[in-house]
């Protein structure tokens, strides 16, 4: 059976200690960069020392869609960026592969054969307008 | 009224040509000294963005592939060029065929099956003229061929096309480049759409977002970059699966068209009229916040996916300077048809790239379908394309790729100044 259309990626981010208390305009901003390719986001805090997992599912080229986002809203990464322990360099405008590189190295793929769809050919767009 | 310097940038950039009457060249350099001689010899010829007072005959164009800029001295990886670029059109068709990213050359249009030498890697100047006849059209052809004559350069092969269906029709029966983007300090007539940043489609120009464009070194501003694409149309297909279809799914020949389409083939939006085509509706003055979810114009027809208007941002548009070639339709005569010319842009990986492989053949837009009209459709992607008509649901299925690519080329639109860089 072919690969779902959606995909996972579940990124670990550590907050620098000095801003622990901004994680809610961190979601926010994430969901004001992502029309219609995003099924869902989310966050969780692994722990009270700012350690958190972002999960999303998704639909597209990782990359490309990366790059489209970098284009339309880099003033936001270049706030969120700052707040986080190794994160990427900033202006992403000016440092591409890094924040391709940085996601790659802290996303864990979940275990083989074990992500799931209930709809495996139904990307955002397609759900809708049914 | 524009501050752009029109007299530096290709004409075709800014604006499509009336011109009905093209030819395309393929050319190769076999040495620097005879590329050079060659482009300094038609670089006075090539028609800028300066408005006319009178309207020339013909009209030219030029485009480099990488290999041809290295052909002509300049180090290409070295040159702040983009990577598609500098990979081209052969090396990505064969390297992006995967669900996520599919650029559609794959089968019968892959680069091994590729026309004018376009497959070849040998292909390093791509020439257009644009004449306003026939005649015009052969008497500047003679002028080319003694320029290449007198360069020392290699003519490959050449492509005509030919606007003559009328009323801008395309061989599968649609009235065709209605909309193209409004560029910001450009000088073609607007309309009522988004003006799009001059950097979408002008190198060294800020594009959206302020997000700079650099032209490569040897020409950073004025510049364009360019997929030429021939595009071969099965014409028999297409109106045979319409006739099948409208029985099958007992739904008039016509809607399943324009439902394909997204608009009658007059030109009428379905979102504008939906039940029947209508001359008094404008033909590009909509978006689609009215039909959503999508009833009137299915979120897989062909201009909803590939231009998704208030569906997305104003990133990834296309200027389209392509026409049919082949004669008038007639059913059964065994002569090819099709569409040729160029899709310009700035970034071929954010623009032509991005429409081809995230929403014509991808799965951003409607991954059970790909673009009925273009999409790369095989027995791995079969369409299941749904639309609403009289309230009902339809899925149409059962057909197959109706667009095969005979030849593709990523070009590099030089500036004049650029050109004069390279002839030197």
């Amino acid at each position: 059976m072919a690969d779902p259309v959606q995909q996972p990626l579940s990124l670990v981010l550590q907050l620098k200690s000095s801003a622990a208390s901004t994680k809610p305009s961190i979601l926010s901003n994430i969901n004001a960069g992502a029309p219609d390719i995003l099924h869902f986001a989310w966050l969780i805090a692994l722990d009270d020392k700012g350690k958190l997992l972002l999960s999303t599912v998704y639909d597209g080229d990782f990359d490309l869609y990366l790059d489209k986002f970098i284009d339309s809203s880099h003033a936001a990464f270049d706030a969120i960026f700052p707040l986080i322990q190794d994160g990427p360099p900033t202006p992403v405008l000016q440092n591409r592969q890094a924040f391709h590189d940085f996601v790659r190295k802290n996303n864990i793929s979940p275990i083989p054969g074990t992500f799931f769809s209930a709809y495996p050919k139904l990307n955002v767009e397609a759900i809708r307008n049914c | 009224m524009t501050n752009l310097p029109l007299d530096q940038i290709q004409g075709f950039v800014l604006r499509g040509y009336s011109h009905p009457r093209a030819r395309h060249f393929t050319i190769h350099v076999p040495a620097a000294t005879n590329g050079k001689a060659f482009v300094a010899a038609i670089t006075p010829l090539i028609t800028t963005a300066t408005i006319w007072s009178e309207k020339p005959l013909v009209c030219f164009n030029v485009g480099f592939t990488a290999d041809g800029l290295q052909a002509l001295g300049v180090d290409v990886a070295h040159a702040n060029l983009s990577t598609e670029f500098v990979e081209g059109a052969i090396q990505r068709g064969f390297k992006y065929t995967g669900d996520n990213y599919d650029l559609g050359d794959t089968g019968d249009s892959a680069p091994n099956h590729w026309i004018l030498d376009l497959g070849s890697g040998d292909v390093h100047i791509i020439l257009s003229l644009y004449a306003m006849n026939p005649n015009a059209r052969d008497t500047a052809t003679a002028a080319v061929l003694q320029m290449i004559r007198d360069g020392g350069v290699k003519l490959l092969g050449t492509h005509d096309s030919d606007d003559v269906l009328g009323d801008s029709r395309v061989h599968f029966g649609y009235h065709d480049g209605i909309s193209q983007p409004n560029i910001a300090g450009g000088t073609a007539k607007t309309d009522d759409q988004p003006v799009v940043a001059t950097g979408e489609f002008v190198l060294g120009y800020p594009a959206e977002a302020n997000v700079p464009r650099p032209g490569p070194t040897f020409d950073p501003q004025n510049g364009s970059y360019s997929a030429f694409r021939v595009l071969k149309q099965d014409v028999d297909g297409f109106f045979a699966f319409l006739a099948k279809a409208a029985s099958q799914y007992e739904l008039p020949q016509e809607v399943i068209q324009a439902k394909f389409c997204g608009r009658w083939a007059d030109g009428t939006p379905l979102v504008l009229s939906a039940d029947h085509p209508d001359p008094g509706v404008s033909l590009n003055d909509f978006d689609y916040s009215e039909d959503f979810p999508a009833r009137k114009c299915p979120i897989a027809s062909h201009i909803r996916r590939s231009q998704r208007r208030n569906e997305d941002t104003q990133q990834h548009r296309i200027l389209r300077r392509a026409f049919p070639y082949g004669p008038p339709y007639v059913p059964q005569d065994g002569q090819e048809r099709g569409l040729i010319g160029h899709f310009i842009c700035t970034s071929l990986q954010q623009q032509y790239e991005f429409v081809i492989s995230q929403w014509v053949n991808g799965t951003t837009v409607d991954a059970t379908s790909r673009d009925a009209l273009i999409g790369a459709i095989d027995a791995d992607h079969p369409p299941s394309f749904k639309l609403y008509w009289n309230d009902a649901r339809v899925k149409v299925e059962g057909f197959g790729r109706f667009t095969t690519t005979r030849g593709g080329a990523y070009c590099y639109l030089p500036s004049i100044a650029g050109l004069g860089a390279l002839g030197r």
